[in-house]
């Protein structure tokens, strides 16, 4: 059949052309001409006969920085590794592991470290070969330096870690920004990891004041301080050095060399004085893109941007600019947050008025009345000086009470910046028992006071302090209007309570639901018809940015009980 | 005899106040007794003397107007005369309406207070005048037999003689008598000066009835 003809003869046709190549191979063998393979391999080979090296090529007389073929026959093996191999085992051990799983399988390939002749150690991957000659096993040792191959290695996974560290900079800079850490922190922190990026760098950040027209120190931990207090208030323009002139274009300026460059020529003395020579500075822009400030590098050699800076640039601009804006919108709610308290205080001093009436009155009712009495004295024919004096000292005492009592009531009414110190709580408490005196004689409410004695102190601003309990004080007297007159009683307590400091205001009004409790901490909601709603609302920010908290619960005996608590300091005030 | 020297009461709570007010009251030769609370002055006896009270409206414990109201339902109210710290109206028309001889706002001109104070003592002068007699009617009047008193009453009803006995029960005679003896006891020179103390002393015939023992 032509079929089956036809498909034999081609097998026929390749069985005869495999015999012909044998037939060659079989020639090249024993002429040893492939045994130039053996010696001109780049591979280090060896031959072993039962721990004996019989054998070895050129390459590895040059990779061990052999004399020569003869020297590194006469070496054991031993002396081609250091004793302990990367991995921790001993040489020794780890050499009869890999021959034996050789010997097993036939080859095995791993990798080694090598010592040359002059005792540096490299790399090599090992293949080992067993052969088998005159029912022995020779092993052929085949070894390839691996130098390069790790180190480029090692490269890459060092810049891989440099990379996660960065990022992981920028992560801790950023947690700092969202715990509020303080804005030169942050700053100083983020210039810092930048400069950790690249040698030779120092970096800087700039804040642009609020007129928009002045350069603010932001951070430089590592520029030399002279500069840094030089460039603090210098005014931004067209000319004015790198940042002040980036701010002022709104675009990065690229200075190679500052004391030839004309934007610096104001301030090359500066620049020469601080050693500073080359300066690249981009503006900080926030969302909205309105300039906030400028992030710059400087170099003390004259230096241009290489292009891998950029990315730092960006990182640094980015988060700065986060830095910036938070701080200023935190800024921003402080001021309102103490502005809308100021407005609280002086509604509640108005709530007040009649009784600070009461209380100024008083001593000025006995000045104006001793002196009427001293001048119709004074027209007598016979003065007597003695009396006169008694009197005169009387109206000076009382004009100190006056004006002690009208400081007390300023020190609540003026605007001031909220400022934190130390604070013994009960002598707070008095103050404003104090000064609620007269209106709670007014309204016919008894307060009886249980305030602790040598309490830790707190960390608070005394005027917002005063103003929570006035606010929590005066709310009891109200609560009380329609309780009888015979139990209107209100109990102010301070003391100790799980290492807070805790003060508690009782009263004996109609109370409160407890599933209403947390209504009434919401701003606008008041109960009274001349409140603005506000008075609760503000003393729970107040107590709550000082750490603390604040909350209302019934009181057993009816009524309801006010009560803010605040982390205690370690040791007490006197 | 002559009168006992008049005193200023103050009570306040104010201490360089009640000083003022004793410095003031003694440039017009008078003397003040000073307490610092309703409460202590409530607790001394009674003066002896004609006085005026200058009270302080505002203070821990009894405020003035609950002392006033105290005061008012004694048989010697005492004149008294507010002072305020801060007044206000309500508190001001309280007081007068309450017979207060003054309300003054601190500070206040001197000699409004001196006035007040003069007025105030001879309110209660007067007071005591009226008292005195009172007291002097009723001793005459508790010098009467029991049947006298029941005379007197009918008496001073205008009821005539023969009415009288007529309600007692005996003759017009007796009754003539007894009408005698209390016209002479009582030192009145005419019924309608009968009449005149029977009001003082608020006698009525169930009264007068009912007093008898």
């Amino acid at each position: 059949m032509s079929g089956a003809n036809q498909q034999q003869a081609p097998n026929q046709q390749k069985a005869r052309e495999l015999t012909q190549l044998r037939e060659r191979a079989a020639q090249v063998w024993s002429e040893g001409a492939l045994r130039l393979v053996f010696e001109r391999s780049p591979d280090a080979i060896l031959l072993l006969d039962d721990g004996v090296f019989i054998d070895c090529n050129e390459a590895a007389v040059e990779m061990l920085h052999a004399v020569g073929k003869d020297e590194l026959l006469s070496l054991s093996p031993s002396d081609l590794s250091p004793a302990i191999q990367p991995d921790g085992t001993l040489s020794s051990t780890k050499v009869q592991q890999m021959i034996a799983v050789a010997l097993e399988r036939g080859s095995h390939r791993f990798e080694w470290l090598a010592k040359r002749r002059n005792g540096s150690e490299f790399p090599v991957e090992v293949l080992l070969t067993a052969i088998p000659f005159q029912e022995r096993q020779i092993l052929c040792v085949i070894w390839r330096d691996i130098s390069r191959r790790k180190e480029a290695e090692r490269e890459l996974s060092k810049s891989r870690e440099a990379e996660d560290a960065f990022r992981a900079g920028q992560g801790r800079v950023l947690e700092m920004i969202a715990q509020g850490v303080t804005l030169s922190e942050v700053l100083a922190s983020l210039v810092t990891l930048i400069e950790a990026q690249s040698e030779g760098m120092i970096c800087s950040v700039l804040q642009l004041s609020e007129d928009g027209k002045h350069i603010r120190h932001g951070a430089a931990p590592h520029l030399p301080k002279i500069y840094v207090e030089a460039v603090n208030g210098a005014p931004i323009g067209p000319k004015n050095g790198s940042c002040g002139t980036a701010m002022y274009r709104g675009e990065p300026v690229i200075v190679t060399d500052m004391l030839t460059d004309p934007l610096w020529e104001d301030y090359s003395e500066l620049a020469k004085l601080s050693g500073l020579r080359a300066c690249w500075s981009t503006p900080i822009f926030t969302g909205q893109g309105k300039v906030l400030g400028s992030f710059a590098m400087y170099y003390r050699e004259p230096q241009a941007p290489t292009g891998s800076e950029s990315r730092l640039t960006e990182v640094a601009t980015h988060i700065a600019g986060i830095a910036i804006e938070h701080e200023r919108a935190h800024n921003e709610l402080q001021h309102t947050r103490s502005e809308l308290a100021h407005v609280a205080r002086v509604t509640t001093m108005g709530e007040l008025a009649a009784s600070i009436a009461h209380e100024v009155n008083q001593p000025l009712g006995a000045i104006v009345g001793n002196a009427d009495i001293c001048l119709s004295w004074l027209q007598e024919k016979e003065v007597d000086l003695k009396q006169v004096a008694e009197a005169l000292e009387d109206i000076a005492s009382d004009g100190h009470r006056a004006s002690q009592i009208i400081s007390r009531i300023r020190s609540l009414v003026k605007k001031h910046v909220p400022e934190k110190s130390p604070l013994n709580l009960s002598d707070i408490t008095r103050e404003v028992i104090r000064l609620v005196g007269h209106e709670a004689q007014r309204k016919q409410v008894t307060i009886h006071s249980q305030l602790g004695e040598s309490l830790p102190a707190v960390e608070a601003d005394r005027v917002q302090l005063q103003q929570v309990l006035l606010n929590l004080v005066m709310n009891g007297i109200e609560a009380m209007h329609e309780t009888d007159a015979n139990r209107r009683q209100l109990t102010v307590r301070t003391m100790m309570s799980d290492g807070s400091v805790l003060a508690a205001v009782s009263d004996r009004g109609t109370g409160i639901e407890p599933a209403k409790a947390e209504q009434l901490f919401k701003p606008f909601h008041t109960t009274k018809a001349g409140g603005l709603g506000m008075g609760l609302a503000i003393s729970r920010s107040i107590i709550e940015s000082f750490g603390g908290k604040l909350w209302a619960e019934s009181n057993a005996g009816g009524g309801a009980i006010f009560s803010f608590s605040l982390p205690a300091r370690s040791q007490e005030i006197q | 005899m002559t009168e006992k020297p008049p005193v200023v009461i103050v009570v306040d709570d104010d201490d360089s106040f009640r000083n003022f007010l004793s410095r003031l009251v003694s440039t017009i030769g008078l003397k003040t007794v000073p307490f610092d609370s309703a409460e202590a002055f409530l607790a001394a006896p009674p003066p002896d003397c004609p006085a005026c009270l200058v009270l302080d409206v505002q203070m821990p414990g009894l405020s003035g107007l609950d002392l006033q109201r105290v005061l008012t339902r004694a048989s010697r109210p005492l004149p008294i005369i507010f002072t305020t710290g801060h007044g206000d109206i309500p508190m001001t028309v309280e007081a007068m309406k309450a017979g207060a001889v003054g309300f003054f706002s601190k500070p206040f001109r001197n000699q409004d207070m001196i006035d007040a104070i003069k007025e105030g003592i001879a309110r209660d002068r007067e007071t005591r005048k009226q008292l005195d007699e009172l007291a002097e009617i009723q001793a005459r009047y508790d010098s009467l037999t029991s049947r006298e008193r029941e005379v007197f009453a009918h008496v001073t009803e205008g009821a005539l003689n023969k009415q009288i006995a007529h309600q007692l029960g005996t003759s017009e005679r007796t009754i003539k008598a007894h009408r005698a003896q209390v016209v002479q006891k009582m030192k009145a020179d005419s019924v309608a000066d009968l009449v005149r103390m029977a009001d003082r002393l608020k006698i009525s015939p169930q009264k007068g009835a009912k007093s008898a023992p």
